[in-house]
């Protein structure tokens, strides 16, 4: 696919390179993420794979990929891309291959390690400068296991592990680790955060981050349905009002300069998010806990003014 | 009297709620019972499998792990009845029962056993009338109770009860839920059943030194999950509706098995592989899918 040609949606509706008959649940949102990654990015990827829900894709004897894939433990995905990257350079030195068949090395992980087992790795290779790229889909909790809290769970949810109970009615009472600051605090050439419901945006970062040579980070907002109890339907739906509403900022960037891609005139409230998720039913029923909610609502909106007033200079240009 | 019941299902459709909610309600009732899946990695639509064993006898149940002789089947979804790798009526006793979730009649359905005994009910149909979702966890165990035949009312209502608070469903669902699960314990009948045998002790197998080559399996056949036909994991069907269409392309990229594709006559969608999510009839910007249920379509 050559690359100028990706300017509408149109575009993008040539070769899958994902076919049907994956094990996924039915309306994965991370399978919408990876097969739009792929698109972009072309036939020619080797995908490293760490312990997810993804891995379930390849079940012996079947692979619904048609490029090659690797699987590694949780905490050493980054490592194994380092094995594959070193390979395949030093086979095109050696002349074994010509440049032509370079393929690009992709890490496709979930928030769990990505945000806790596989962080020190994934912080070795971006200090290297390997040039790889990362995808991580985040549903926001351990989801291949029964959906146990992960570092990345965010504030109120229900989970496995943070049942809402008497004693802690509000379910998981810690914060979403922001694993966006602490990649960018290396500086590589580029981190994003994509959203399956803006497939624009993704493709233009893909773009974008293609022309740069080192880590290329991409952390995307991953709907899940068993998880998050939401009508199988509602995968795009809720990423879009994840975006809207301000939960999920869309941003880049590159060697820690950030810039917001998508910055929504005015933010929808929180609730409306909230409101159409299971994980998040205890904070409405059965009574509203307006606190935990305000709570949720008041982090949006401070990181928000910080970003209105960086790239628009006004600080409240959309908090009503 | 032991009952050893197995239920076969689908993630995501309630088996392992159902195989509790009958083992909640054994032991109101005042049984010895024990009740487990088998637990893998949790995906929706995966074949899966649940165990309840109960015993009305004064001595705990006898036996662990797996039922391999049950004289009691739930079958959730009648698209395993016939897949040989799940195999949903193995080891069923003689004269045992059988119960399918299916919407045809049971001289439609066919098995290469004549000695046990099959019961089918439309419980979808049920679900959603009472429920309205396609959720089968409550009416699968109501009717597993209802077929053990030991089992009363009062205590089934206790069963789900239980469970279902367990699981966070309070207030006016968990009211539509005991009325489904009412609904369903009146629509069976129960006939006695055979005695289960116990398993015989398995034999240890030495698994001999290989080397590691064969150890890691590779997969050299790429892009080859076609053939495995998710399609049966549907319970609605998107529809498309041609002459609205208008060829923008939002459902291809949203599609997440990619079964639409995008051809010179329109939008192709391709239903042995999809899964039913509905995620095209959500998001068509021109309102250009309907979705019906898969038995209708049928």
């Amino acid at each position: 696919m050559s690359k100028t040609k990706l300017s509408t949606i149109k575009d993008l509706l040539g070769e899958d390179y994902v076919v049907p008959g994956t094990p996924l649940c039915a309306g994965c949102g991370a399978l919408i993420i990876l097969r739009l990654f792929h698109k972009v990015l072309g036939g020619r990827v080797v995908w490293v794979n760490a312990a997810g829900c993804v891995t379930l894709m390849m079940v012996y004897p079947f692979a619904p990929l048609k490029s090659s894939w690797m699987y590694t433990a949780m905490a050493c995905a980054p490592a194994g891309a380092q094995g594959i990257r070193d390979a395949l350079d030093i086979l095109i030195e050696k002349g074994r291959i010509p440049i032509e068949e370079d393929l690009k090395v992709v890490v496709v992980t979930g928030d769990g390690a990505a945000n806790d087992i596989g962080l020190q790795s994934t912080s070795g290779a971006i200090h290297r400068g390997l040039d790889f790229y990362y995808l991580c889909y985040d549903n926001e909790a351990f989801g291949n296991t029964g959906f146990q809290y992960s570092a990345a769970t965010p504030y109120g949810s229900r989970t496995a592990t943070s049942p809402p109970t008497p004693l802690i009615p509000e379910g998981y009472r810690g914060t979403k680790k922001d694993l966006f600051e602490i990649w960018r605090a290396h500086k590589p050439p580029y981190v994003a955060t994509i959203s399956p419901s803006h497939p624009m945006d993704v493709v233009r970062k893909i773009e974008k981050a293609e022309k740069y040579r080192g880590p290329k980070l991409f952390i995307s907002l991953s709907p899940c349905q068993p998880g998050w109890l939401i009508d199988t339907m509602d995968a795009i739906k809720v990423a879009k009002l994840a975006v809207e509403t301000g939960v999920w900022p869309l941003k880049e960037a590159v060697y820690g300069e950030v810039r917001h891609t998508f910055i929504p005139r005015r933010l929808k409230p929180v609730e409306e998010y909230l409101k159409i998720q299971g994980r998040f039913s205890h904070l409405f029923y059965p009574v509203k806990r307006d606190d935990v909610i305000a709570k949720i609502q008041s982090e949006v909106e401070e990181y928000w003014r910080a970003v209105y007033a960086r790239e628009i200079g006004k600080e409240d240009a959309g908090i009503s | 009297m032991l009952i050893y019941a197995r239920f076969h299902g689908r993630g995501g459709q309630g088996v392992k709620t159902a195989s509790r909610i009958l083992g909640n309600a054994a032991h109101f009732e005042g049984y010895y019972t024990q009740d487990f899946p088998i637990y893998g990695a949790e995906r929706r639509g995966a074949p899966v499998v649940a165990f309840t064993r109960i015993s009305d006898e004064p001595t705990p149940i006898p036996e662990r792990g797996y039922i391999f002789n049950p004289n009691l089947i739930i079958l959730a979804d009648e698209s395993l009845l016939n897949d040989p790798i799940v195999n949903p009526i193995s080891g069923l006793q003689n004269s045992g029962t059988l119960f399918i979730n299916t919407s045809k009649p049971v001289d439609k359905i066919f098995i290469n056993r004549d000695d046990v005994r099959i019961v089918v009910e439309d419980l979808i149909d049920l679900s959603l009338k009472y429920v309205g979702k396609p959720v089968l966890s409550t009416s699968l165990g109501a009717v597993a109770a209802k077929l053990t035949g030991i089992i009363r009312w009062v205590s089934l209502e206790e069963g789900v009860k239980e469970e279902l608070l367990e699981i966070g469903i309070r207030g006016e669902m968990l009211e539509k839920n005991i009325l489904l699960a009412k609904a369903c314990f009146e629509r069976v009948y129960p006939t006695p059943l055979p005695i289960p045998k116990l398993a015989e002790p398995r034999k240890i197998v030495k698994i001999n030194w290989m080397p590691v080559d064969l150890t890691i399996p590779e997969i050299r056949n790429v892009g080859n999950t076609r053939v495995r036909k998710t399609g049966n994991w549907r319970i609605f069907k998107p529809i498309l509706n041609p002459e609205k269409c208008t060829r923008c392309g939002i459902c291809v990229i949203y599609c997440p098995e990619g079964v639409i594709t995008m051809t010179d006559n329109g939008l192709e969608i391709d239903y042995d592989n999809c899964k039913g999510c509905l995620i095209c009839f959500n998001e068509c910007p021109v309102k250009a899918f309907n979705y019906i249920r898969e038995v209708e379509a049928a």
